[in-house]
């Protein structure tokens, strides 16, 4: 993984970090050098009691663990994906040559010329040491002594003498064999095939092409790997190839291998497809397709396009540059190159559209089609992107589902060091009262604090890559389906295990520093009597004074030379004065430029988890934050010589402002500018916290007045917490689109999912911990009654709730934990409904049978017929669909550029008998879903689309800029519509433009199950229309043959038993066909699995809450020790002891789990609610036996962590307690 | 006096106990044969300098600690024969303690302190509250009994450490060094409360001290020197 959630290059920011670190460490030695006897002293409580120092070390070690796990899963996952699709299933090759044509406009085979220019642009480049020419087809094949089949072998057949440069060929036996050894009618198979055709060496087996039927032996079975491949794949030399396509003298692909390894091939990637890109284009149509797009007007509305398209990576460096490239006078050598990528050329060719340059667009467009002669495509370097793709998606989804169980982890962190310094607390207030300094106070606790945080990253990054590699590997078993031959290679890159170690320290040195902060607040008086802090009163400042302060801390870096110099000694007071007064200028003079400087990256950074981007960019490379120059603004950014600084100029504001807090002013401004910059923005993020903050502002306004008024004034600060706490909550337990009145649709993602687990949980433990009483005397009323229990339950429950800062971080960590856990599993329950329902996603019929479009069905009844094995009787209804990829966008809609979208074309079979409903449709054309699909088949210009082009307004599915979107119609509709018309084409603007009149939108459910072993499966959001057969012909020009077959069964139960024989009956056209049900529940399946799965990743969020216990409770014995003394004096049996810690845990947990159920299945709720909107039927449903078992998995954990510091505490000798002083 | 021995044995008896203290590198011999009666009703008072036994000999005799040879019996029942849980509800049922560092818990309102034994010995909670407020009366510190000990004086927490030692009427009560923490006004507040009690009572109390006030108010002093009890001495003369 090359970078972090796709935008954050690893390696700067590994760099950075580390170098950020180094920083802060040479800073903490350099002041333990200076304090040695401190160092000492601090140093010496470590191993003095080592299972203390072990507790700190894993109650640190957490949230760096999660870290490292996230990290690593990632790294395996690319790794993963990358030895198995680039070293195994590539090899060699690093790019690929092809015909330009697309397959369904002709043909695109090449011949002996082409081959020739390729050869003669290859010769003599030393970076190139392969060329070979080749055929590849997905054909079926099988063997006829086992009678298995393998409906789409990867047949190919390879120039001989050009490949022993792509690889060796190792058999199964062991032997190194070569592809000149295959005699005529032989052939190799690798062990995928064999597997699959239950085959051995000496077999005869059939390949069916479009020729008909060929015999050959099986020579050998391969290994996987390289020629070989990963898939299932038949390998034999060109000619024999040849032969049986009847393609004489040609081939459909060439080859092309870098010199050097296998992985060693990229680095020359890019340059190589460039050379070669430039040698294979027509110069004289570049020179004419330059002519046409040159100019600034074309180059700026590249760049606007840019911009609002929301391009990012190696296809917004492509378009910049071409740009560029536009501006100049003459045509570059770079911009025929440029053109000559597709993804470049499409690109252009929307933004022309959009932009009104029809005419333009007009004159390129067969321009662009004739640039190249052949196509190249740096096919390696592509598909590592794909593997970075998918490793970043994963790490990304870890990391924000992780990222409560991190922000646990910090709280964890804070609150083992507010114990720490509790214990220290005596010992400190003794030492100040003896006359030590404050600063030295600090300094010995940050000492011990460093030492442990160092223990805690290193330990929690080792733990953290045991755990990745355990959970992909639980993945793999889970994921890998039988003799698959992937399989997860465990590894992390060196970035990531210095991030993840930097991160974990790094958190931690913040919170010694906040702790030792707190510890340097710390007065003698309270450290000795124990007072809460709340009995000293903080002194206000007059506002002069805090001016003053405020002015102060923006010229720190100028003080701190001139202290520096003083303390020095450095040059006379004249000298030293003269060059603070030039260090002081040159900051307030350069102070505002750098926080410009510094405040521009940091908000083009601010959406830091930009989802919507990584998941939409395809491969492509790097983003903005790949120039090293903005990576160093924010190392500088995060720069501890500038933190300090920040810190002061933040800390004096607040000094500044404080004052006023206590009427809430600075809640309500901040929070009333925050929530309007998030309207104006459009983003949920800043208006949900800027409105929180204001109601946290209201309530402190009211806790003021009460207070002025006289009113309460006991239980004024509770009630305005309380008021606060119950507003924040309330906002955002509402319905998503609660406030859409006010706000309009604003975009959001993620990290509002994180928000909101953070604001809800945080101000319902707020709101219990700040009516406690009221609580523990209802707890008690409730368990009274159980005898001897009394006197147990009162003290675990009043000890808790005296402690009420660990107790409500430990109740928080708790209920963040539960809460995702509880929305994952609602949300993973939700799939029910296809199981429930399953007509709606199978339209009726109950299997599924997909052909190879280049060995159509020509006439099924008639097969069927002819087969021994299924007769027509078996079947109620058949029916066909055809499918190609076009283009489409609406007629007089705001978008005017084409988006890709999927054509089916159907039969009338299926529009009679198709049941998939329909959720919105123009009544003009019927009442019933029935009547809908019976338009379409009397009527060819209609058509139907599915439900996803229907944008939701606002919520969870943000605007997706590349894909199809009807305007004028929202989800929120009512079912009734106006008919919209779209034109439709072919991909790339070929061939004639189609209208079709749409009359209705699909249920969403409909194509769930698309993606599962068809031609384009890019899942099911991609845009769909719908319309009768002629469809296809009118945009593709030729005759598209049907290649999705469905059946409807007399007996429905015999489905998979049927699927299975219309395989072997449908050979000759490499079908492959499943039942319905099977799909179904395979797909529910992968679901629950990876429900799983994230269970055990949050497991580890549940480790932090549990080892939060564990220190308290280990910390309560320590702390109570002569009250359990007592307690046994006054005769508490052992037993009671225990029961009491027990309980104390139980309560705790208990508590928190409650929050975590209550907020998670209402905002689960509430997102179902949201989701209802796109799909009809959807119940909120919790799943409580999942839920069950969380719950019983979390109170055993806190009970197991609990049992042993009880355990301890019950045999506390009373007389040796009591004595304890 | 023989008729009034028959009568009444003994409430607490120890016979030549030993109390040796193992720690890694030594021992030490913190009780040398010590043999001790005590009967109801008396208030006994052990003297000594710092570090002779007392806390350990009140221990011992408690049933807090273990003796290693040697035998305690308490209204004739020897304490070894008892197991832990037994002599936990002997301690929640027949004995009270008073602890120089008051020991009360600190998240519990002084009320809540006092009823915290009663609860243990399975008062209900009703009459537990009113015997409470009952027993903080008698110590006068009914107004303070929903603060929490934080916000009490020495004196008062010490208070309501005796209000808590004898919620549940216990036939001894140990209280050791209960005025070390506490300056002479305080000191003789307790120790009057303590006289008071005993007499009203008639319960036991044996409380070590090394205040000279504190020990004129016993009828009885037990004087205490290197784990051993050099004297025994009976003062009629403050009696009464
Ligand atoms: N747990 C223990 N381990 C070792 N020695 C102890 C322990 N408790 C008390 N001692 C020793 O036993 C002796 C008697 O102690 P103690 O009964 O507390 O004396 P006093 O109460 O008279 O001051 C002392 O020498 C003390 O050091
Ligand atoms: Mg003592």
């Amino acid at each position: 993984m090359n970078e972090l959630f796709g935008v954050i290059p690893m390696k700067p920011l590994a760099l950075g970090m580390a170098l950020t670190l180094l920083v802060v460490l040479v800073a903490i030695t350099a002041s333990a050098l200076r304090n040695r006897v401190f160092l000492k002293l601090a140093l010496r409580n470590i191993p003095r009691r080592p299972a203390q120092t072990a507790l700190i070390v894993v109650g640190l070690m957490l949230s760096t663990m999660i870290i490292a796990a996230s990290l690593g899963v990632g790294d395996t996952i690319t790794n993963s994906i990358r030895s198995f699709v680039v070293v195994d299933g590539l090899g060699h090759t690093d790019e690929v040559v092809r015909s330009p044509t697309l397959a369904f406009l002709g043909d695109d085979y090449l011949d002996q010329s082409d081959l020739e220019l390729v050869q003669a642009a290859t010769d003599g480049d030393d970076r190139i040491d392969g060329v070979m020419a080749l055929i590849t087809e997905r054909l079926p094949i099988t063997s006829p002594r086992s009678g298995r089949t393998e409906a789409r072998a990867d047949i190919r057949g390879f120039d001989v003498n050009a490949a022993g440069w792509f690889g060796e060929l190792k058999s199964t036996d062991g032997a190194t064999v070569t592809l000149r050894e295959l005699a005529p009618g032989e052939i190799y198979v690798n062990v995928d095939t064999a597997k699959n055709l239950d085959a051995v060496a000496g077999d005869d087996v059939i390949i069916v092409t479009p020729t008909g039927r060929h015999d050959f032996v099986v020579r050998a079975v391969l290994e996987r790997g390289g020629l070989a491949s990963t898939d299932p794949r038949v390998l034999m030399g060109l000619p024999e190839m040849q032969r049986i396509m009847d393609r004489a003298g040609q081939f459909n692909r060439v080859d092309i291998s870098n010199r050097g390894g296998v992985l060693d091939g990229l680095d020359l990637s890019d340059d190589v497809t460039d050379d070669l890109r430039l040698k294979f284009l027509r110069p004289d149509i570049a020179d004419q397709l330059f002519d046409v797009l040159k100019g600034d007007e074309i180059a700026d509305a590249i760049d606007h396009r840019l911009e609002t398209a929301e391009i990012s990576g190696g296809l917004a460096d492509d378009l910049g540059e071409l740009a560029g490239e536009l501006r100049k006078p003459d045509r570059s050598d770079r911009f025929a190159v440029l053109m000559a990528d597709d993804g470049v050329a499409v690109a252009v060719m929307a933004g022309l559209e959009e932009a009104g340059f029809q005419q333009q667009a007009g004159q390129a467009l067969p321009l662009v089609l004739e640039l190249p002669v052949l196509r190249v495509t740096d096919i390696k370097a592509f598909l590592v992107e794909i593997a970075e793709l998918v490793g970043t998606i994963f790490t990304l989804f870890f990391m924000v589902f992780g990222s409560f169980s991190i922000i646990v982890g910090l709280l964890l962190i804070f609150l083992v060091f507010v114990m720490l310094a509790g214990a220290r607390e005596q010992e400190m207030g003794m030492a100040r009262a003896i006359g030590t300094k404050r600063g030295h106070l600090v300094r010995l606790f940050t000492f011990e604090g460093s030492a442990y945080a160092l223990l805690a990253g290193l330990a929690g990054t080792l733990m953290g890559i045991a755990a990745a590699f355990l959970l992909v590997t639980i993945m793999n078993s889970i994921f890998a389906e039988e003799g698959s031959a992937f399989s997860v290679r465990p590894s992390i890159s060196t970035a990531s295990i210095v991030v993840a170690f930097c991160a974990g320290v790094l958190l931690t040195l913040a919170t010694v520093a906040v702790s030792a902060y707190r510890v340097s607040k710390l007065t003698i008086v309270t450290a000795i009597r124990g007072l809460p802090e709340e009995f000293v009163r903080p002194r206000t400042l007059p506002l002069s004074r805090r001016l003053a302060d405020g002015g102060w801390a923006l010229v720190t870096p100028a003080r701190l030379v001139y202290e520096e110099m003083m303390a020095r000694g450095w040059g006379d007071r004249r000298t030293i004065n003269r060059v603070g007064l030039y260090a002081t200028a040159i900051f307030v003079i350069g102070a505002p430029i750098w926080l410009w400087w510094i405040v521009r990256p940091l908000f083009e950074f601010l959406p830091i988890v930009p989802v919507h981007r990584v998941a939409r960019r395809g491969p492509i490379r790097l983003d903005k934050w790949g120039e090293p120059r903005k990576v160093w603004k924010l190392i500088v950014l995060i720069g501890f010589f500038w933190a300090v600084w920040i810190w002061r100029i933040v800390n004096s504001l607040w000094q500044l402002v404080a004052p006023y807090n206590r009427f809430g002013i600075p809640a309500l401004v901040v929070g009333l500018l925050m929530a309007i910059w998030g309207i104006n923005i459009v983003q949920a993020a800043p208006w949900t916290i800027g409105a929180s903050l204001f109601l946290i502002g209201v309530g402190q306004a009211v806790g003021w007045s009460l207070r002025r008024s006289g009113r309460l004034r006991a239980r004024a600060s509770q009630v305005s917490y309380t008021i606060s706490a119950g507003l924040v909550l309330i906002f955002w337990s509402l319905p998503f689109d609660a406030l859409n009145w006010l706000t309009g649709e604003l975009d959001s993602n993620f990290e509002m999912f994180i928000l909101s687990g953070v604001f809800m949980v945080g101000s319902a433990v707020f709101i219990v911990m700040n009516n406690a009483e009221t609580l523990s005397t209802i707890f008690e009323r409730g368990l009274g009654s159980f005898g001897s229990m009394k006197p147990v339950i009162r003290t675990s429950i009043a000890y808790p709730l005296a402690a009420k800062f660990r107790t409500g971080l430990t109740i928080a960590m708790f209920s963040l934990v539960i809460f995702t856990l509880i929305v994952f599993a609602i949300l993973n329950s939700i799939g029910s409904v296809l199981e429930e329902e399953p007509d709606r996603v199978t339209g009726g019929y109950d299997i599924r049978g997909t052909t190879s479009r280049d060995l159509p069905i020509t006439d099924v009844d008639a097969a069927i017929a002819a087969s021994p094995e299924i007769s027509a009787s078996d079947f109620e209804v058949i029916s066909r669909t055809g499918q190609i990829r076009g283009e489409a966008r609406q007629n007089d809609a705001e978008e005017i550029a084409f988006k890709p979208i999927v054509i089916r074309g159907l039969d009338d079979e299926y529009l009679q008998t198709s049941v998939i409903e329909f959720t919105h449709w123009d009544h003009a054309f019927g009442a019933t879903d029935a009547e809908i699909w019976d338009a379409l088949r009397n009527d060819p210009s209609l058509a139907v689309m599915n439900g996803q082009v229907i944008t939701p307004p606002g919520g969870f599915a943000g605007p997706q800029a590349d894909q199809f979107k009807v305007e004028g119609i929202t989800t929120e509709n009512e079912e009734d519509i106006e008919s919209i018309t779209v034109q439709i084409r072919a991909p790339g603007g070929r061939g004639e433009v189609v209208e079709r009149k749409i009359i209705a939108y699909m249920d969403n459910l409909a194509n769930v199950l698309d993606s599962s072993g068809e031609e384009f499966s890019d899942g099911n959001a991609v845009a769909t229309v719908l319309s009768a057969a002629p469809l296809l012909q009118d945009v593709a020009g030729i005759p598209v043959p049907f290649t999705i077959y469905q059946f409807r069964l007399t007996d429905p139960a015999r489905a998979d038993e049927i699927a299975g024989k219309l395989e072997t009956v449908f050979l000759d056209n490499s079908m492959e066909a499943d039942s319905a049900q099977f799909l179904i529940k395979q797909n529910q399946e992968q679901g629950d699995a990876f429900n799983l799965l994230f269970q055990g990743f949050m497991g580890l969020g549940l480790l932090v809450g549990v080892a939060s216990l564990g220190v308290i409770s280990f910390r309560a014995v320590v702390e109570r020790r002569q009250s359990i003394g007592m307690m046994r004096a006054i005769g508490y049996k052992g037993w009671m002891i225990q029961a009491g810690f027990l309980m104390e845990s139980t309560v705790i947990a208990l508590l928190g789990i409650a929050i975590g159920i209550g907020l998670g299945s209402m905002i689960s709720y509430n997102i179902v609610q949201e989701i209802g909107k796109d799909i009809e039927g959807l119940k909120f449903h919790v799943p409580w036996m999942n839920m069950l078992g969380i719950v019983g998995i979390a109170w055993a954990f806190a009970m197991i962590t609990t049992y042993w510091p009880a355990r301890q505490a019950s045999r506390i000798y009373p007389s040796e307690a009591l004595r304890y002083e | 006096m023989t008729e009034r021995e028959s009568e009444s044995h003994p409430i607490i008896q120890a016979n030549s106990i030993d109390k040796i203290y193992r720690t890694a590198s030594d021992s030490v011999h913190a009780l040398r044969g010590v043999s001790l009666e005590v009967q109801k009703g008396e208030i006994v008072a052990v003297m000594g300098p710092s570090g002779c036994g007392k806390t350990t000999l009140l221990n011992c005799l408690s049933g807090l600690d273990g003796i290693d040879t040697g035998d305690v019996q308490i209204n004739g029942q020897s304490l070894s024969e008892l197991t832990d849980d037994e002599l936990s509800e002997y301690r929640a049922r027949s004995m009270g303690f008073v602890f120089q560092t008051f020991n009360l818990l600190p998240v519990l309102s002084a009320q809540e302190n006092v009823e915290l034994p009663l609860l243990v010995a399975g008062v209900s909670s009703k009459k537990a509250s009113t015997t409470a407020l009952e027993k903080l009366d008698q110590v006068g510190l009914v107004k303070w009994a929903h603060h929490k000990p934080a916000a009490l004086s020495g004196g008062q927490r010490q208070r309501v450490a005796v209000a808590r030692a004898l919620a549940n009427e216990p036939a001894i009560v140990w209280a050791d060094e209960p005025t070390g923490n506490l300056d002479s006004e305080n000191e003789q507040e307790i120790m009057d409360l303590i006289t008071q009690l005993n007499r009203d009572n008639a319960q036991t109390f044996v409380l070590v001290t090394h205040s000279d006030d504190v020990a004129s108010t016993a009828r009885r002093i037990v004087r205490m020197r290197d784990g051993e009890i050099i004297a025994d001495e009976q003062h009629t003369s403050t009696a009464g």
